[in-house]
Protein backbone atom coordinates (compact mmCIF):
# COMPACT_ATOMS: atom_id res chain seq x y z
CA UNK A 1 0.00 0.00 0.00
CA UNK A 2 2.78 2.39 1.03
CA UNK A 3 4.66 1.49 -2.13
CA UNK A 4 1.60 2.30 -4.21
CA UNK A 5 1.21 5.68 -2.43
CA UNK A 6 4.87 6.51 -3.09
CA UNK A 7 4.49 5.52 -6.70
CA UNK A 8 1.41 7.76 -6.87
CA UNK A 9 3.41 10.69 -5.44
CA UNK A 10 6.19 10.15 -7.96
CA UNK A 11 3.68 9.96 -10.81
CA UNK A 12 2.02 13.21 -9.65
CA UNK A 13 5.44 14.85 -9.47
CA UNK A 14 6.34 13.64 -12.97
CA UNK A 15 2.98 14.88 -14.17
CA UNK A 16 3.51 18.30 -12.58
CA UNK A 17 7.00 18.63 -14.04
CA UNK A 18 5.73 17.65 -17.47
CA UNK A 19 2.87 20.17 -17.22
CA UNK A 20 5.28 22.92 -16.16
CA UNK A 21 7.67 22.09 -19.01
CA UNK A 22 4.72 22.04 -21.36
CA UNK A 23 3.48 25.48 -20.29
CA UNK A 24 7.04 26.89 -20.39
CA UNK A 25 7.47 25.69 -23.99
CA UNK A 26 4.13 27.02 -25.11
CA UNK A 27 4.84 30.57 -24.01
CA UNK A 28 6.23 32.09 -27.19
CA UNK A 29 7.84 28.91 -28.51
CA UNK A 30 4.86 27.84 -30.59
CA UNK A 31 2.67 29.65 -33.05
CA UNK A 32 -0.80 28.71 -34.28
CA UNK A 33 -1.22 28.14 -38.03
CA UNK A 34 -4.04 30.69 -38.07
CA UNK A 35 -1.84 33.53 -36.71
CA UNK A 36 -2.50 36.80 -38.58
CA UNK A 37 0.22 37.98 -40.97
CA UNK A 38 1.20 41.66 -40.56
CA UNK A 39 1.34 44.09 -43.48
CA UNK A 40 3.72 46.86 -44.48
CA UNK A 41 6.91 45.04 -43.45
CA UNK A 42 8.44 44.86 -46.95
CA UNK A 43 8.46 48.50 -48.10
CA UNK A 44 11.30 47.98 -50.60
CA UNK A 45 9.77 45.01 -52.45
CA UNK A 46 9.70 45.39 -56.24
CA UNK A 47 7.66 43.43 -58.77
CA UNK A 48 8.22 42.93 -62.50
CA UNK A 49 5.93 41.00 -64.86
CA UNK A 50 8.30 39.13 -67.18
CA UNK A 51 5.90 37.94 -69.91
CA UNK A 52 3.12 40.48 -70.55
CA UNK A 53 0.04 39.20 -72.37
CA UNK A 54 0.38 35.51 -71.46
CA UNK A 55 -2.29 33.61 -69.46
CA UNK A 56 0.33 32.04 -67.17
CA UNK A 57 2.23 34.97 -65.70
CA UNK A 58 5.89 34.98 -64.69
CA UNK A 59 6.84 37.57 -62.08
CA UNK A 60 10.14 38.53 -60.50
CA UNK A 61 9.44 39.64 -56.93
CA UNK A 62 12.61 41.14 -55.48
CA UNK A 63 13.15 42.00 -51.81
CA UNK A 64 15.89 44.23 -50.41
CA UNK A 65 17.68 44.96 -47.13
CA UNK A 66 15.33 44.91 -44.15
CA UNK A 67 12.22 43.62 -45.96
CA UNK A 68 10.27 40.84 -44.26
CA UNK A 69 9.67 38.50 -47.18
CA UNK A 70 6.81 36.27 -45.94
CA UNK A 71 4.38 39.12 -45.32
CA UNK A 72 5.73 40.80 -48.49
CA UNK A 73 4.74 37.78 -50.59
CA UNK A 74 1.23 37.92 -49.16
CA UNK A 75 1.04 41.65 -50.03
CA UNK A 76 2.21 40.80 -53.57
CA UNK A 77 -0.54 38.14 -53.85
CA UNK A 78 -3.20 40.56 -52.64
CA UNK A 79 -2.09 43.46 -54.84
CA UNK A 80 -1.82 41.35 -58.00
CA UNK A 81 -5.01 39.33 -57.30
CA UNK A 82 -3.13 36.02 -57.31
CA UNK A 83 -5.45 33.02 -56.95
CA UNK A 84 -2.95 30.24 -57.75
CA UNK A 85 0.84 30.37 -57.91
CA UNK A 86 4.08 28.56 -57.18
CA UNK A 87 7.54 29.98 -56.72
CA UNK A 88 11.23 29.35 -56.00
CA UNK A 89 13.67 31.81 -54.46
CA UNK A 90 17.30 32.32 -53.49
CA UNK A 91 18.99 35.11 -51.56
CA UNK A 92 20.22 35.86 -48.06
CA UNK A 93 18.84 36.84 -44.66
CA UNK A 94 19.85 38.65 -41.49
CA UNK A 95 17.47 36.43 -39.51
CA UNK A 96 14.29 34.40 -39.71
CA UNK A 97 11.79 32.34 -37.78
CA UNK A 98 11.19 28.92 -39.25
CA UNK A 99 8.61 26.46 -37.99
CA UNK A 100 8.21 22.75 -37.45
CA UNK A 101 4.64 21.47 -37.36
CA UNK A 102 3.84 19.59 -34.17
CA UNK A 103 0.84 17.39 -34.98
CA UNK A 104 0.07 16.82 -31.25
CA UNK A 105 -0.23 20.52 -30.46
CA UNK A 106 -1.45 21.48 -33.95
CA UNK A 107 1.02 24.37 -33.81
CA UNK A 108 4.36 25.33 -35.35
CA UNK A 109 7.34 25.06 -33.01
CA UNK A 110 9.47 28.14 -33.68
CA UNK A 111 13.03 27.63 -34.95
CA UNK A 112 14.87 30.94 -34.54
CA UNK A 113 17.53 31.66 -37.18
CA UNK A 114 19.86 34.40 -35.95
CA UNK A 115 22.46 36.22 -38.03
CA UNK A 116 23.51 36.19 -41.68
CA UNK A 117 22.37 33.07 -43.60
CA UNK A 118 22.11 32.16 -47.27
CA UNK A 119 18.60 31.28 -48.46
CA UNK A 120 19.74 28.18 -50.27
CA UNK A 121 16.35 27.09 -51.41
CA UNK A 122 12.90 28.46 -50.87
CA UNK A 123 9.86 27.02 -52.56
CA UNK A 124 6.20 27.57 -52.01
CA UNK A 125 2.74 28.13 -53.33
CA UNK A 126 -0.19 30.51 -53.09
CA UNK A 127 -3.82 29.40 -52.97
CA UNK A 128 -7.14 30.88 -51.82
CA UNK A 129 -8.83 30.31 -48.47
CA UNK A 130 -12.27 31.89 -48.14
CA UNK A 131 -11.48 34.10 -51.15
CA UNK A 132 -8.18 35.42 -49.77
CA UNK A 133 -4.67 34.38 -50.83
CA UNK A 134 -2.57 32.27 -48.45
CA UNK A 135 1.20 31.89 -48.90
CA UNK A 136 2.78 28.56 -47.94
CA UNK A 137 6.55 28.35 -48.17
CA UNK A 138 9.49 26.32 -46.89
CA UNK A 139 13.17 27.19 -46.92
CA UNK A 140 16.62 25.75 -46.37
CA UNK A 141 19.13 28.23 -44.94
CA UNK A 142 22.91 27.86 -44.87
CA UNK A 143 25.43 28.99 -42.28
CA UNK A 144 29.04 30.09 -42.77
CA UNK A 145 30.29 26.49 -42.54
CA UNK A 146 27.77 25.20 -45.09
CA UNK A 147 25.59 23.37 -42.58
CA UNK A 148 21.88 23.85 -43.03
CA UNK A 149 18.65 24.35 -41.15
CA UNK A 150 15.23 24.28 -42.68
CA UNK A 151 11.55 24.62 -42.01
CA UNK A 152 8.19 26.23 -42.65
CA UNK A 153 8.69 30.00 -43.07
CA UNK A 154 7.08 32.17 -40.38
CA UNK A 155 9.16 35.29 -41.08
CA UNK A 156 12.36 36.07 -42.99
CA UNK A 157 14.34 39.33 -42.84
CA UNK A 158 16.17 39.93 -46.11
CA UNK A 159 19.84 40.98 -46.30
CA UNK A 160 20.82 42.12 -48.92
CA UNK A 161 18.36 40.58 -51.40
CA UNK A 162 15.89 37.77 -52.02
CA UNK A 163 14.96 36.93 -55.62
CA UNK A 164 11.59 35.20 -55.88
CA UNK A 165 10.51 33.88 -59.30
CA UNK A 166 6.76 33.38 -59.26
CA UNK A 167 4.55 31.54 -61.77
CA UNK A 168 0.92 32.65 -61.49
CA UNK A 169 -1.53 30.19 -63.02
CA UNK A 170 -4.89 31.26 -64.50
CA UNK A 171 -6.98 28.63 -62.65
CA UNK A 172 -7.60 29.31 -58.93
CA UNK A 173 -6.50 26.79 -56.29
CA UNK A 174 -8.68 26.56 -53.17
CA UNK A 175 -7.85 25.59 -49.61
CA UNK A 176 -10.15 24.11 -47.00
CA UNK A 177 -9.82 24.02 -43.23
CA UNK A 178 -8.66 20.63 -41.96
CA UNK A 179 -9.96 20.13 -38.38
CA UNK A 180 -7.55 17.23 -37.79
CA UNK A 181 -4.51 19.53 -38.06
CA UNK A 182 -6.03 23.03 -37.80
CA UNK A 183 -4.24 23.77 -41.10
CA UNK A 184 -5.74 25.01 -44.35
CA UNK A 185 -4.94 22.43 -47.01
CA UNK A 186 -5.22 22.70 -50.79
CA UNK A 187 -8.23 20.78 -52.09
CA UNK A 188 -8.07 20.41 -55.89
CA UNK A 189 -11.73 19.34 -55.97
CA UNK A 190 -12.91 22.65 -54.45
CA UNK A 191 -14.17 25.16 -57.04
CA UNK B 1 26.03 18.92 -71.30
CA UNK B 2 23.24 18.32 -73.81
CA UNK B 3 20.16 20.52 -74.04
CA UNK B 4 16.81 20.75 -75.77
CA UNK B 5 14.09 23.40 -75.94
CA UNK B 6 10.98 21.64 -74.60
CA UNK B 7 8.41 24.43 -74.81
CA UNK B 8 7.94 27.70 -76.73
CA UNK B 9 5.70 29.57 -74.31
CA UNK B 10 7.10 30.03 -71.78
CA UNK B 11 10.43 29.34 -73.49
CA UNK B 12 11.69 26.33 -71.55
CA UNK B 13 14.92 24.35 -71.85
CA UNK B 14 16.01 21.01 -70.41
CA UNK B 15 19.76 20.88 -69.77
CA UNK B 16 21.25 17.47 -69.02
CA UNK B 17 24.73 17.54 -67.53
CA UNK B 18 27.03 14.51 -67.61
CA UNK B 19 29.89 13.16 -65.49
CA UNK B 20 32.69 15.71 -65.26
CA UNK B 21 30.61 18.77 -66.26
CA UNK B 22 31.05 21.76 -63.95
CA UNK B 23 27.58 23.27 -63.55
CA UNK B 24 28.37 26.97 -62.84
CA UNK B 25 30.70 27.50 -65.81
CA UNK B 26 28.67 25.40 -68.28
CA UNK B 27 25.48 27.23 -67.31
CA UNK B 28 27.22 30.60 -67.69
CA UNK B 29 28.38 29.56 -71.19
CA UNK B 30 24.87 28.40 -72.11
CA UNK B 31 23.37 31.70 -70.88
CA UNK B 32 25.80 33.68 -73.02
CA UNK B 33 25.20 31.45 -76.05
CA UNK B 34 21.41 31.73 -75.82
CA UNK B 35 21.39 35.40 -74.78
CA UNK B 36 19.44 34.63 -71.58
CA UNK B 37 18.43 37.74 -69.64
CA UNK B 38 15.41 36.91 -67.49
CA UNK B 39 15.49 33.26 -66.46
CA UNK B 40 14.77 31.04 -63.53
CA UNK B 41 15.79 27.41 -63.16
CA UNK B 42 15.87 24.42 -60.85
CA UNK B 43 17.73 21.13 -60.91
CA UNK B 44 18.43 17.84 -59.17
CA UNK B 45 21.16 15.28 -59.70
CA UNK B 46 24.37 14.11 -58.09
CA UNK B 47 27.90 15.48 -57.75
CA UNK B 48 31.43 14.20 -57.17
CA UNK B 49 32.62 17.60 -55.86
CA UNK B 50 30.94 20.75 -54.54
CA UNK B 51 32.30 24.09 -53.38
CA UNK B 52 29.70 26.22 -51.65
CA UNK B 53 29.86 29.88 -50.63
CA UNK B 54 28.49 32.00 -47.79
CA UNK B 55 28.15 35.78 -48.16
CA UNK B 56 30.38 37.56 -45.68
CA UNK B 57 29.07 41.06 -44.84
CA UNK B 58 32.44 42.14 -43.40
CA UNK B 59 34.48 41.40 -46.53
CA UNK B 60 31.52 41.66 -48.96
CA UNK B 61 32.72 38.48 -50.63
CA UNK B 62 31.62 34.87 -50.77
CA UNK B 63 33.64 32.82 -48.31
CA UNK B 64 34.03 29.15 -49.28
CA UNK B 65 31.60 27.74 -46.68
CA UNK B 66 32.49 24.14 -47.42
CA UNK B 67 34.21 21.95 -49.94
CA UNK B 68 32.85 18.43 -50.34
CA UNK B 69 35.25 16.26 -52.32
CA UNK B 70 32.95 13.23 -52.26
CA UNK B 71 29.86 11.81 -53.91
CA UNK B 72 26.77 13.81 -52.84
CA UNK B 73 23.18 14.02 -53.98
CA UNK B 74 22.26 17.36 -55.51
CA UNK B 75 19.00 17.77 -53.59
CA UNK B 76 18.09 21.20 -54.82
CA UNK B 77 19.61 23.76 -57.13
CA UNK B 78 17.58 26.95 -57.58
CA UNK B 79 18.69 30.02 -59.45
CA UNK B 80 18.10 32.88 -61.83
CA UNK B 81 19.81 34.75 -64.64
CA UNK B 82 19.85 38.55 -65.05
CA UNK B 83 21.98 41.00 -67.00
CA UNK B 84 24.91 42.81 -65.47
CA UNK B 85 26.49 45.39 -67.80
CA UNK B 86 24.84 43.60 -70.72
CA UNK B 87 26.25 40.17 -69.78
CA UNK B 88 24.11 37.36 -68.35
CA UNK B 89 24.95 36.59 -64.74
CA UNK B 90 24.00 33.22 -63.27
CA UNK B 91 23.04 33.19 -59.56
CA UNK B 92 22.38 29.79 -57.99
CA UNK B 93 22.17 28.15 -54.58
CA UNK B 94 22.48 24.44 -53.84
CA UNK B 95 21.61 21.92 -51.14
CA UNK B 96 23.58 18.68 -51.22
CA UNK B 97 23.05 15.50 -49.20
CA UNK B 98 25.94 13.40 -47.89
CA UNK B 99 25.94 9.61 -47.54
CA UNK B 100 24.55 9.86 -43.98
CA UNK B 101 21.63 12.05 -45.13
CA UNK B 102 22.89 15.30 -43.59
CA UNK B 103 22.55 18.36 -45.77
CA UNK B 104 25.01 21.10 -46.65
CA UNK B 105 24.29 24.13 -48.73
CA UNK B 106 25.27 27.54 -49.96
CA UNK B 107 25.90 29.81 -52.93
CA UNK B 108 27.05 27.77 -55.95
CA UNK B 109 30.76 28.31 -56.54
CA UNK B 110 31.67 25.00 -58.19
CA UNK B 111 29.81 21.73 -58.71
CA UNK B 112 31.16 18.75 -60.62
CA UNK B 113 28.49 16.36 -61.91
CA UNK B 114 28.53 12.55 -61.45
CA UNK B 115 26.59 10.94 -63.10
CA UNK B 116 23.84 13.41 -64.07
CA UNK B 117 22.18 16.71 -63.35
CA UNK B 118 18.76 17.53 -64.79
CA UNK B 119 18.06 21.24 -65.03
CA UNK B 120 14.87 22.91 -66.25
CA UNK B 121 15.15 26.58 -67.21
CA UNK B 122 12.46 29.08 -68.17
CA UNK B 123 13.43 32.21 -70.09
CA UNK B 124 11.16 35.29 -70.17
CA UNK B 125 10.79 38.03 -72.79
CA UNK B 126 11.32 40.86 -70.28
CA UNK B 127 14.91 41.24 -69.16
CA UNK B 128 16.16 41.61 -65.59
CA UNK B 129 18.98 44.05 -64.90
CA UNK B 130 21.51 43.95 -62.08
CA UNK B 131 23.22 47.01 -60.60
CA UNK B 132 25.96 47.30 -58.03
CA UNK B 133 24.50 47.80 -54.56
CA UNK B 134 26.99 49.98 -52.65
CA UNK B 135 25.84 48.69 -49.24
CA UNK B 136 26.45 44.99 -49.92
CA UNK B 137 29.10 45.46 -52.61
CA UNK B 138 27.36 42.98 -54.93
CA UNK B 139 25.15 43.45 -57.97
CA UNK B 140 21.44 43.04 -57.16
CA UNK B 141 18.46 42.79 -59.51
CA UNK B 142 16.93 46.27 -59.83
CA UNK B 143 13.43 46.77 -61.20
Amino acid sequence: MIKIKRLGCVLVLIGLTATMAHSQDTAGDYVAPSEAVPRGKAPRMQVQLLNPGEPTKQYAVIFYQGDEAFSGLLEFAEKYHVTSAHFTAIGALSGATLGWFDPQRKMYKKIPINGQHEVIGMSGDIALYQGKPVVHTHMVVGTSDGTTRAGHVLDAYVSPTLEVMVTVDPVAMQKRFDPETDLTLIDPALK
Amino acid sequence: MRWKQIEDEPKTFALIFETGDEIASVLQQFARGQGLAGSSFKAIGALSYAKLGWFNWETKKYDPACVLDEQVELLSLIGDIALRDGEPQVHAHVVVGRSDGTAHGGHLLEARVRPTCELILTENPIHLQKKLDPKSGIALIQI
